[in-house]
């Protein structure tokens, strides 16, 4: 077995009659989970050949449920590479993926067709713990992975697509302990998990770091809305929540966060800033502060906020951070025990970030104070929204695809409820009309990652450089409706 | 009972606009469009979501009512299923 196998099994092995993970059709004990992953490791490798023939790729695309890590863990007790994807990923993306990381099978909650018209060739399938394992058709041109390289996720990189993000096993059991031991998390914690499991916000401080601990996981799919939220921790009294600043949002509109600090001891949100009132509410009616996580797809989770404060909190075990001072801020960089490898699709990209004495680049700015971190702004392009990382770029590739449109500018602007939204002005043919144009986004792209406003535009307004005016491209979103309505 | 239906279907009208992003006002809705094609985002959702149960009293779980919710049609039978009024 490989290292992060050898470990994952040794932690399953430890309390037996412990509540593992859970979901809302069933729950299973360490000693379960164990069973259920070695028979579904015995599926694996019968359906896809002896793993002495190399370490086989494979795409993970599911939501949340115990199903779901049932799969991860037989891939890594296999001994082959799992590729965690977004299961929001569109067909195009899926393609992209496919190819680009040479993947060998792919796992998911639907039943495949053959062809998913998007490049995806199915060859054989079957059932694997409740999903669908099936075998791609292999190109001729494969990407080898590191020796080391046991885990791949994904991230909206700066390549204009998802890059493919190599970890070792030691990195991913790097931010797992680190993680327990900076947050004190142990066997006794139960926690809620709404977030994705491919999103580094669940991987990082829920998936391994619950097992190495021997604690409970406890996964819901779909929309964080409040009651389902307040319903979930009820029904297991967690003792830690983990989801997108939206979710902390939706408890505190339907009022329902009274007296949840009588269980739950850690709240935390990451992804997207989380307004400084909805942290006071929340503290207010449930008694719990929420603790900020700050990371990074490629360094893992970096600091922890476990008391009040306005910063990021201070570093986790085995964090090193260099950044501005109050009056004079700089780029963030890092150095950490969960440090990427590299990016399987986008060579030398990730290496480039690196300073010389090993620093990641972060493309965030801030300063260090007291030992703390304080973020005060991005040099990177990356839009964040809602705690998903969206490359304007890629989007404003796609909108270039359809016909008639000549050029297009993607950014962000706000909505009346103060929350980042994506925008599109696309220069071309008057007859574009904005739902064609999202409906063309929605067949290449994630659901997030298509604007929610299109302008239609005979040309982009730009600056006196001949950039695209953001400032002019702004306020056309601001334009509501019964005023000027978006093309 | 038709008063009662329609008074429904103007109150979910009502709050699927100021749920959504500025994009669309009720004149731009009738009870069959579909809300994802102009836009409607998950955190519209979710804030349309809520405004549904704290106006009713009703709870709706999204990751079980999936085409229900796309459209104001779909979102009234939801509503009445969900009081036990025989929506369904």
């Amino acid at each position: 077995m490989t290292p992060l196998a050898n470990r994952v099994a040794e932690s399953l092995r430890r309390h037996p009659e412990r509540i593992a993970v859970g979901d809302a059709t069933m729950i299973l004990t360490y000693g379960e989970l164990t069973d259920h992953t070695e028979r579904a490791a015995a599926t694996l490798t019968a359906f896809a050949g002896d793993p002495r023939d190399g370490r086989r790729h494979v795409g993970i695309m599911a939501a949340n449920s115990v199903n779901y890590v049932i799969c991860y863990l037989a891939v890594l007790r296999a001994g082959w590479v799992p590729f965690l994807i977004d299961a929001a990923s569109g067909p195009a993306e899926l393609a992209s993926i496919s190819r680009d990381c040479s993947l060998d099978l792919l796992i998911q909650d639907e039943r495949p067709g053959k062809d998913s018209g998007a490049g995806i060739m199915v060859t054989r399938r079957c059932t694997l713990a409740g999903l669908f394992l099936s075998a791609l058709r292999t190109r001729d041109q494969r990407h080898e992975l590191l020796d080391d390289t046991e885990v791949c996720r994904f991230t909206s990189g700066s390549t204009g697509k998802p890059n493919c993000v190599e970890f070792s096993g030691a990195a991913v059991v790097g931010a797992a302990t680190n993680w327990a031991t900076g947050t004190g998390l142990t066997g006794e914690d139960r926690t809620a998990c709404f977030a994705a499991l491919s999103n580094g916000l669940a991987f990082n401080t829920s998936l391994l770091a619950t097992f190495l601990a021997g604690a409970s996981l406890h996964l819901r799919r779909g929309l964080p809305t409040g009651t389902r939220v307040v319903t979930l921790l009820r029904d297991v009294r967690a003792t830690r929540l983990v989801g997108f600043p939206v979710l902390y949002e939706s408890v505190l509109r339907r009022d329902l966060a009274a007296n949840l600090g009588d269980t739950l001891r850690v709240a935390i949100s990451s992804g997207a800033p989380l307004p400084a009132a909805t942290r006071a509410e929340f503290r207010a009616r449930a008694g719990v502060w929420i603790a900020d996580y700050y990371g990074i797809a490629e360094t893992g989770p970096l600091t922890f906020a476990a008391a009040p404060t306005r910063g990021l909190g201070t570093p986790l075990p085995g964090v090193r951070l260099r950044a501005g001072v109050p009056a004079e801020p700089t780029e963030i960089q890092v150095t950490s025990a969960s440090m990427a490898s590299r990016y399987l699709n986008a060579p030398g990209v990730l290496e480039a970030r690196r300073t010389g004495d090993g620093y990641y680049r972060t493309g965030d700015e801030g300063y260090l104070d007291g030992g703390e971190l304080f973020l005060t702004g991005r040099t990177a392009r990356m839009i964040n929204v809602n705690g998903r990382k969206v490359d304007p770029l890629e989007v404003a590739g796609v909108l270039r695809e359809v016909a008639g449109v000549r050029d297009a500018v993607v950014f962000d602007t706000t909505d009346r409820h103060d929350h980042t939204v994506l925008a599109a002005v696309v220069a071309g043919d008057p007859a574009l009309d904005a739902d064609g144009l999202r409906r063309h986004c929605l067949r290449r792209l994630a659901g997030y990652k298509v604007p929610n406003r299109v302008h239609v535009l005979s040309a982009i307004p730009a600056n006196s450089i001949g950039k695209p005016s953001l400032v002019a491209l702004r306020a056309l979103c601001t334009t509501g409706p019964g005023k000027e309505r978006p093309s | 009972m038709n008063t009662d239906a329609d008074a429904l279907r103007r109150t979910l009208f009502r709050l699927v606009v100021e749920a959504g992003e500025d994009v669309f006002t009720e004149q731009d809705l009738t009870p069959d469009t579909s809300l994802r094609s102009l836009g409607y985002s998950s955190l519209s959702y979710m804030r349309l979501i809520d405004a549904i149960e704290n106006e009713f009293g009703v709870w709706i779980d999204p990751s079980l009512e999936t085409e229900g919710l796309d459209t104001v049609a779909g979102l009234a039978t939801v509503v009445r299923a969900s009081r036990g009024d025989g929506g369904v």
